[in-house]
């Protein structure tokens, strides 16, 4: 004993700051592991026009004592259940605190009313992402494959990962495995604590995943934790840097970042601003987009800003700065809600803007057709994914209200009369579709 | 004993009635005296046929033959001799029933007469005016000649007997059948008839037992003026041709001079015939042949052709005597398939026989094939015979040959002039089968038709089209005439897009009850309304429904019904490599049927709106240029190609109908525009923020700037492309 001190001592006194490798880690992964839990979602997904119910697994953190859990959105959305388990084998059911499907993040609330265990509940710290460097260690920690709290270890591979699915964060690329099943758990430093929420890793790739800085998911948490949701400012621009390397397209101008389109009807449209158009400044203060890199913090920028509260920008268009006036507006979901139409044999779902493009051109507030079954009724009386409802009969639809509504009532039509008239839009044409919905295709084969 | 006699049978002919229920003893002695008359004179035959080199039979192939020439060709194969029959009218000469054979078929002729003797014998000559051949023995013989005398027609109810030859178990056999004449004319008159199935070469005996004829058909004829098929004294009297190869030489010689070689060169689509190797039908180049009309390069083609296939005509060329002509298209004639060419500068003389009468049943002929082989012209002679008239398209009389006739074919008059042609009628193109075909868009053009239906094969002597020779102008198909690329993708728009109506969409919309769209089979909904169409200013509206069109002076309307909309099922979204499109294909079912009934035509449609049926009549116009005729520019450097913008586009990516721009209609891989991100099938509405009025305009902002700025425009989302050219 006395000479293993020693040793350590030694040790320590030689090489001045550094502790043996095996400690680091074991402390580190001490301060966050017990926090790590084990998520097993019930999802529902709507799918080959109709809505299934699957277990899926992810991973997440305890991030305090109330019981909120830091995971991904892809975990947590659409769940109908949630379980998870602890490090101390305990098994709790969480409900979703709010979802953000653009930075991919949730967070859940553990009831801890189930718990049993007297002992305190674990919980891991965030640090500081924007102080990590380009090779230092860092563990990944979660349930690859299902296969729970493992950990697995890597450097940071690059901190200027940029993604145009999640445009309002840089991503931390690592060589420590992440898996299927690593989603929602957390990013460990040396000092044991959490730097980055895992989220994706690459098809086909050895060695490269991604983790949601900690910068991001604190901000995010904390406004999920507040207000169940994060509402963002939308202006209809979108940008593309000065220096765009992939496009191959290189601006002169110093300073600013480029619009590369302006939304249809967005405020921007309506500030006059178009494509082309160098964004220098936004109330008198720089904007930054030179690189790819910069994009970022150029969209958090103007997310952020407030809704229905007019901003002075200022503008290059040519040679010539403008100011312009621009009223951000509020920014709609993301992603629409489903809804399973029985005994048609389809599930139908809410156009976005963002999700669905080129439906919304078609009919900007609407539903369409997301799945029909392949031996269903709506297959077989010739309907088709991506068809836009118009109208039911004589009654136009356009929210699940009113879906909900006309197909509960056909439920109760006569038997021999179960047809209806759809008008509806299929590759950017009209087209008249009659739903025969007699046969009970479901129960087909039922005694 | 056995050897000597034919074993008679008393065989009940196959088609034979009762005999009359009156003395049978009667019946008994007839057939005896009949068979003594005639059972020396017969002289079974069996005539081995040459087989066939391997080429010939390729030759053979190609036309289509009939029924009694595939059987003798299967015989030829086979190895196995066609047997037959036939009867002495000479001590040294036997008639036969004339199958087609050609000397060159046969190798061998082996004959047996009624005593026994065997010998054999060769093809000595045919009959002038029935169809007949004369087989000669080789070494002279004495044979029974058959005696005939003149004949008494057998009155409705009468008996007469015929008698065949068969061989049964290597035997041959006599068959004496009684025949009732069951036949009479509607209306009486001279002509008589015996329908039932005779063999040819049987021999006919009148109601009193004489010797009357010998059956040339399986039917029995005799005309008011006296021809027959089987008259025995008429036969004997014809002339007897024997020096056929000698007429076939000097046709040969004479036929060049009157006969022109022509070289269509057709405007080819699919972009496989224009890899496939230059073989007939395929690379777009026919080689035809025509008879001169008159002194100064006219020339009639009997050939057949669509109206698609004379729209393709890109080229018309006439060699002769190592020089080329260009020759112009004259027209296509409406009822018939033949096309009037004229060659400039080409002296030619008039070498058909313009009031040459159809041949008469039984006559003979001659038909002169001339094909292009290996860039010679090869004529191939033979000789036929209008075997029957029958009604044929349209209720006119057809003649029908012994020997199937290839369509293309000359006929000669026995002199061999140039009396007709062979060709096939013309049946209208169907405008319906074009239409649907045009919502399949598959090409149905061919060079050649492979198959022919036999109805509409058709032997043309030219005084049966003194008409339209006079003034083929006034016989010619107006639709059918050569045009341009461009010109032949012109359409005759509406202005409307459509969904062909279902059953259970009549339905739903409740309009079976008057059943006006037949069950839901006729009818096209209106879907769509371009802005400023016939249909925009007629006040269609969407949801009415065309059920029908009738052009201004149209009998009948014509049912709108189409096939399943093929976009029905195609997935949406923009093809990237300048494939398909989104917007809809302008040419369809409905706009194929205007653009044939032609702009400025007046047309009226029944349109059914609500339960309302009324009728809408407009003008039909000639379509605004589309995406698949406006003019388009490649840029090779950029990658890009560009095409004017059109209305189906504005209306899809739902632009202003006064929008300016181009259309991006092709973009190649890794070109800078490609790099750039420049979407195919976007529009790019300005350069360096100018806005783009038209293809030329484009043109002249891109060539005036070194960097360009591309503002593009897709489904409502416009965006920057920036590119630099070097």
């Amino acid at each position: 004993m006395r000479n293993t001190r020693v040793v350590l001592l030694l040790l320590a006194a030689g090489c001045a700051s550094q502790r043996p490798e095996q400690e680091v880690i074991q402390d580190a992964k001490d301060k966050v592991f017990p926090a790590v839990v084990f998520i097993k979602p019930i999802q529902q997904e709507f799918r080959g026009g109709k809505m299934e119910k699957i277990q899926v697994f992810g991973s997440g953190a305890i991030i305090s004592p109330e019981g909120y859990v830091v995971t991904n959105n892809h975990v947590a959305e659409k769940a109908t259940e949630i379980k998870c388990i602890l490090s101390d084998k305990e098994e709790l059911s969480a409900k979703v605190v709010g979802l953000d499907p653009e930075t991919d993040l949730a967070v859940l609330k553990l009831d801890l009313s189930e718990r049993k265990s007297k002992a305190p509940l674990p919980c891991a710290k965030f640090g500081d992402s924007r102080k990590l460097r380009v090779g230092e260690m860092v563990m990944a920690m979660g349930a690859p494959h299902g296969l729970d709290r493992s950990v697995s270890k890597g450097i940071v591979s690059s901190l200027e990962r940029y993604f145009d699915f999640s445009p309002y964060n840089l991503w931390i690329q690592t060589d420590a495995a992440i898996n299927p099943g690593n989603s929602g758990g957390p990013l460990v430093n040396i000092d044991g604590e959490i730097i980055g929420i895992n989220a994706r890793g690459m098809r086909g790739a050895e060695n490269l995943g991604f983790a949601i800085p900690a910068e991001t998911v604190i901000a995010v948490v904390d406004l999920i934790v507040k207000h169940g949701k994060v509402s963002r400012a939308w202006t209809g621009l979108r940008f593309q840097p000065l220096k765009d390397f992939r496009k191959s397209s290189f601006l002169e101008a110093k300073q600013g970042v480029l619009v590369a389109s302006v939304d249809e009807g967005s405020p921007a449209e309506k500030a006059e601003l178009r494509a082309g158009d160098i964004a220098v400044a936004v109330e008198s203060e720089p904007v930054r987009g030179m690189y790819e890199t910069d994009l970022p913090a150029v969209e958090r920028r103007f997310a952020g800003l407030a809704v229905d509260k007019p901003v002075r920008m200022e503008v290059l268009r040519g040679a010539e700065t403008r100011q312009v006036t621009l009223t951000p507006a509020a920014k709609e979901k993301q992603e629409g809600e489903d809804f399973e139409c029985k005994k048609w044999d389809m599930t139908v779902k809410e156009i976005t803007k963002f999700a669905d493009p080129l439906l919304h051109f078609s009919k900007p507030r609407g539903l369409y057709i997301q799945g029909v079954k392949f031996n269903g009724n709506a297959r077989v009386s010739g309907f088709a994914n991506g068809d836009i409802l118009l109208s039911v009969g004589d009654r136009p639809v356009e929210t699940l209200k009113d879906i909900r509504e006309v197909h509960e009532s056909s439920l109760k039509m006569e038997r021999g009369k179960c047809k209806l008239l759809f008008r509806v839009i299929r590759n950017g044409y009209r087209r008249l579709v009659v739903l025969d919905f007699e046969k009970d295709m479901e129960h087909l084969d039922d005694e | 004993m056995t050897n000597r006699t034919a074993v008679l049978l008393l065989a009940l002919p196959s088609l034979s009635r009762a005999a009359l229920p009156a003395s049978a003893q009667e019946d008994r002695d007839k057939v005896r005296a009949v068979y003594e008359a005639v059972h020396k004179s017969f002289v079974a035959a069996e005539i081995t046929l040459r087989k066939k080199s391997r080429l010939e039979k390729a030759e053979l192939e190609e036309e289509a033959q009939d029924a009694e020439t595939q059987r003798l060709q299967q015989l030829a194969e086979n190895g196995q001799p066609f047997e037959t029959w036939g009867i002495a009218i000479e001590k040294d000469l036997v008639l036969m029933a004339d199958r087609g054979l050609k000397e060159a078929d046969i190798e061998k002729i082996a004959l047996l007469d009624a005593s026994g003797a065997r010998f054999e014998g060769r093809l000595h000559a045919v009959g002038r005016r029935h169809d007949f051949v004369m087989v000669k023995p080789s070494s002279p013989r004495d044979l029974v000649p058959l005696a005939f005398s003149d004949w008494q027609r057998p009155a409705l109810g009468e008996t007469f007997h015929v008698t065949y030859a068969d061989r049964v178990d290597g035997l041959w056999h006599l068959n004496v059948s009684p025949y009732i004449q069951t036949n009479a004319e509607l209306v009486p008159g001279k002509d008589w008839f015996c329908v039932d199935a005779l063999r040819p070469g049987s021999v006919v005996s009148d109601k009193a037992g004489a010797t009357v004829g010998i059956a040339l058909d399986n039917h029995l004829w005799v005309a008011a003026d006296g021809r027959s098929s089987f008259l025995g004294k008429a036969l004997l009297a014809d002339e007897r041709i024997t020096n056929l190869e000698e007429r076939y030489e000097a046709i040969r010689k004479s036929l060049p001079e009157g006969v022109k070689r022509v070289e269509i060169a057709f405007r080819s689509e699919r972009p496989a015939e224009r890899f496939a190797p230059p073989d007939e039908g395929r690379s777009g180049r026919a080689v035809l042949f025509g008879v001169a009309l008159d002194a100064k390069g006219t020339l009639l083609i009997p050939e057949l052709l669509t109206r698609d296939q004379v729209r393709k005509i890109e080229d018309i060329t006439v060699a002769e005597d190592g020089k080329t002509y260009q020759a112009t298209f004259v027209g296509a004639f409406k009822g018939f398939g033949a096309l009037v060419v004229r060659a400039d500068g080409l002296a030619t003389k008039p070498s058909i026989l313009r009031d040459a009468r159809p041949a008469s049943p039984g006559d003979l002929f001659f038909t002169a094939l001339v094909e292009d082989r290996f860039g010679r012209s090869r004529t191939k002679l033979d000789t036929n015979r209008v075997f029957r008239t029958e009604t044929g398209l349209g209720g006119a009389p057809r003649l029908q040959p012994r020997k199937r006739i290839r369509a293309g074919s000359f006929l000669l008059d026995f002199e061999g002039h140039v009396a007709g042609f062979a060709t096939v009628d013309k049946k209208e193109d169907d405008l319906d089968e074009m239409a649907l075909d045009a919502g399949r868009e598959r090409y149905y053009g061919r060079y050649r038709p492979s198959y022919l239906q036999d109805y509409l094969r058709r032997l043309i002597f030219f005084s049966e089209i003194a008409e339209a020779l006079k003034d083929p102008a006034a016989h010619f198909d107006t639709k059918a005439v050569p045009m341009t690329k461009k010109e032949e993708k012109r359409l005759v728009w509406l202005g409307v897009e459509f969904q062909e109506i279902s059953k259970p969409v009549a339905e739903a919309l409740r309009i079976q009850e008057r059943d006006l769209t037949n069950d839901g089979r006729r009818g096209l909904v209106v879907t769509e309304i371009y802005a400023g169409s016939p249909a925009a200013r007629a006040g269609l509206k969407v949801d009415d429904i065309l059920l029908s069109v009738r052009a201004e002076g149209d009998g009948q309307a014509r049912d709108l019904a189409a096939e399943p909309d093929r976009y029905a099922f195609a997935r949406g979204g923009p093809s990237m490599r300048g494939g398909g499109t989104p917007w809809k294909p302008t040419r369809n079912y409905l706009t194929t049927i205007l653009t044939e009934m032609g702009a400025a035509k007046k047309v009226t449609f029944e349109r059914l709106r609500g339960k309302e049926k009324s009728s809408v009549s407009l003008t039909l116009e000639l379509a605004p240029m589309d995406y698949e005729t406006a003019e388009k520019h490649k840029d090779d450097a950029l990658g890009y190609t560009v095409k004017d913008l059109t209305y189906e586009v504005r209306h899809f990516q739902k632009v202003e109908p006064d929008a300016t721009g181009v259309v991006v209609a092709r973009l190649e891989s890794g070109t800078k525009a490609d790099i750039a991100k420049l979407l195919p099938l976007s529009i790019i509405t300005r350069v360096n923020d100018t806005p783009v009025k038209d293809l030329e305009h484009f043109k002249q902002l891109v060539a005036s700037a070194k960097n360009l700025t591309l503002t593009t425009l897709s489904y409502g989302q416009t965006k920057l492309v920036e590119l630099a050219r070097d």
